[in-house]
């Protein structure tokens, strides 16, 4: 036996690799991504098979911080609008269990105006005109549903499946699942606009009990997307150099001196990403080679929509190059205070106004571009939220949380286009059939499945116990699906 | 088994609903493992726990969905254990996720006060 094959036996047998136990095959499952290589145990962002073909490369995944009211953006209910100012019928509040202050208001309708676009007839409001443009490129899923808590904690569940922290996020167990396609960029990206991360935090890109190198990397607004990435003034970039070649030099000695040392191996790798995204990603968030025209699509000659234009128009520079998960975070215009997410207990007139203006134009740009690059085939674009708002009115001129129907999108690769799945009840507040209620295990499952990944097959072992994305649930919603 | 219904109770107690969902996951992951004598205890011990939710609704006599669902619950529950005593695993991991479905939507229905 060489040297090279019983080193390689060795770290298989042991599974001491960075997420040893996963790679090494005591999960079932895990065989799906390929036996263990050295170079996986070696590098754990090594690219990974997938369990069958991908339709997408590439997801977006547009949460809209604050939950919005979607009975104002698509859930068209004209029912609603008539019986507005009533009380709601005790029939449509059977099965639920609310919650607001001061009890539940009368039935509410904004003043809205509605449309049907495309081919589809998907139904927009005049929040949603440039998003509209695109109804033929959409499939809704106006049967979502979650568990109604805090915001903090329902967008843990949106992004992590579970409501206590502790567990990967989706983006995380798709990098861990796939590893990375850009060895000079994180193959997991998180942005945002606005002044300071988002409020709810990191813990929703976390990777929980997987290895540490799948979480999320938060790119902040401005030239300087990751901190302390930047060389010191005072170093010039040859010092760098040399100092890391000669680090690489002794590290690679001690590492032939112990060679079931992954973590020493993977340590001279992480100072060579270090280095590589020093110049990696400042250019790949920097958009001064982009076109006026690609800036105005996105929104950017707009001060509503510029912030968030700038992220989306990141994120598609990330997909060209080859980023797996880019999660974005919609904030507030620059230099708003007063509303800073779509959560709208009161004047949802001027939240969602100011809101639906801030992402409508960038998220139809991002669907044109995409499209029109060819990006759109092999991009997965998914707008959602913790969850959607009520029927009923709140401070007069609000609504509350509801975790009991509303409506999310996707759009792009592998999604059937121009279609609608479930739908809510004639008020817009409960899901109206519940075997078609889609929860946040559901709209996971469905993600993974488009990125070739069986969520029952994707598994890691935690503390003796087999783990998948979908906790216990999970179902892969076919009808949505091309 | 640390939970018990008692059915002259006006909810079920908190202790086998815990239970249930600890046995429930501890399930989930003996059968991705393939772990089959761990998998058909967590099994049997989910059907007598679901026997327990079904005669505690019975007795109370205003639930008849609850009633179903445990009936559901208790079938899926034996169906595991007949696919993980056939080494069928990927069989049993549907029902598994067919059950935990089954407790979402009888939580849906009845929830905590």
């Amino acid at each position: 036996m060489s040297t090279d094959s019983s080193r390689r036996d060795f770290l298989l047998k042991t599974g001491q690799g960075l997420g040893g136990a996963a790679l090494s095959g005591l999960i079932p499952g895990i065989g799906a991504f390929g036996a263990a290589s050295a170079a996986e145990l070696i590098d754990p962002l090594a690219p990974k098979q997938a369990h069958f073909p991908a339709k997408v490369k590439s997801v977006i995944w547009l949460h809209m911080n604050g939950a919005p009211s979607t009975l104002d953006l698509y859930d068209h209910k004209p029912d609603l609008v008539k019986l507005a100012g009533t009380d709601v019928p005790a029939s449509f509040l059977k099965g639920i269990k609310t919650s607001t202050q001061g009890g539940v208001g009368k039935l509410y309708a904004s003043n809205r105006t509605w449309k049907q676009h495309g081919e589809s007839g998907a139904w927009f409001s005049d929040l949603v005109p440039s998003i509209a443009q695109h109804a033929d490129k959409l499939a809704f899923i106006k049967s979502s549903m979650t568990v109604g808590a805090t915001h903090d904690i329902s967008i843990l569940k949106l992004n992590t499946g579970d409501l206590n922290p502790g567990r990967p996020s989706l983006g995380a167990w798709v990098t861990y699942a796939l590893g990375s396609a850009n060895p000079d960029l994180p193959p997991y990206v998180v942005l945002y606009n606005g002044k300071s991360e988002p409020s709810a935090g990191s813990v929703n890109w976390s990777s929980g009990f997987l290895p540490a190198v799948y979480q999320g990397t938060a790119f902040r607004p401005g030239a300087s997307p990751i901190l302390y990435l930047e060389r010191p003034e005072l170093r010039a970039a040859s010092q760098q150099r040399h100092s890391l070649d000669l680090l690489k030099r002794l590290n690679t000695l001690g590492a032939a001196q112990h060679p079931a040392d992954t973590e020493l191996l993977a340590r001279v790798r992480s100072y060579e990403l270090a280095d590589r995204m020093q110049s990696a990603a400042p250019e790949a968030v920097d958009l001064a080679k982009e076109s006026d025209a690609t800036k105005a699509l996105y929104g950017l000659d707009d001060p509503t929509s510029a912030s968030y234009g700038t992220t989306l128009l990141r994120a598609r520079r990330l997909v060209e190059r080859g980023v797996r998960f880019i999660q974005v975070v919609s904030g507030a215009p620059d230099g708003e205070t007063e509303y800073t997410s779509w959560d709208a207990h009161s004047d949802l007139e001027k939240n969602h106004g100011l809101m639906a203006r801030m992402v409508d134009k960038p998220i139809g740009g991002l669907l044109a571009d995409l499209k029109s690059r060819g990006l759109l085939e092999s991009t997965l674009v998914v707008w959602t939220s913790e969850f959607g708002r009520t029927s009923y009115g709140q401070s007069g001129n609000g609504r509350d949380h509801n975790a009991w129907g509303y409506t999310q999108w996707m759009a792009g690769a592998g999604i059937k286009a121009g279609f609608t799945y479930g739908e809510t009840d004639e008020i817009g507040l409960q899901v109206a059939d519940k075997d078609k209620a889609v929860d946040t295990y559901d709209l996971h499952a469905t993600v993974l499945q488009l990125l070739g990944l069986d969520h029952l097959k994707t598994t890691f072992l935690n503390n003796g116990r087999s783990e998948r994305p979908t906790v216990v649930y999970g179902k892969v919603i076919k009808e949505l699906l091309a | 088994m640390t939970g018990t219904a008692r059915s002259d109770q006006a909810e079920l107690d908190t202790d086998l609903m815990h239970s249930i969902e600890d046995s429930n996951k501890s399930l989930a992951s003996n059968i991705a493992i393939r772990e089959g004598k761990g998998a058909s205890s967590d099994a049997k011990e989910l059907a007598e726990m679901f026997a327990q939710v079904e005669a505690f609704y019975v007795k109370r006599g205003d639930a008849v969905d609850a009633v179903e669902l445990a009936k559901k619950s208790r079938a899926l529950s034996a169906q595991i254990l007949q696919s993980v005593s056939t080494g069928d695993f990927g069989a049993a991991t549907d029902s598994a996720t067919t059950l935990s479905r089954t407790c979402k939507t009888c939580h849906s229905y009845y929830k905590k006060s």
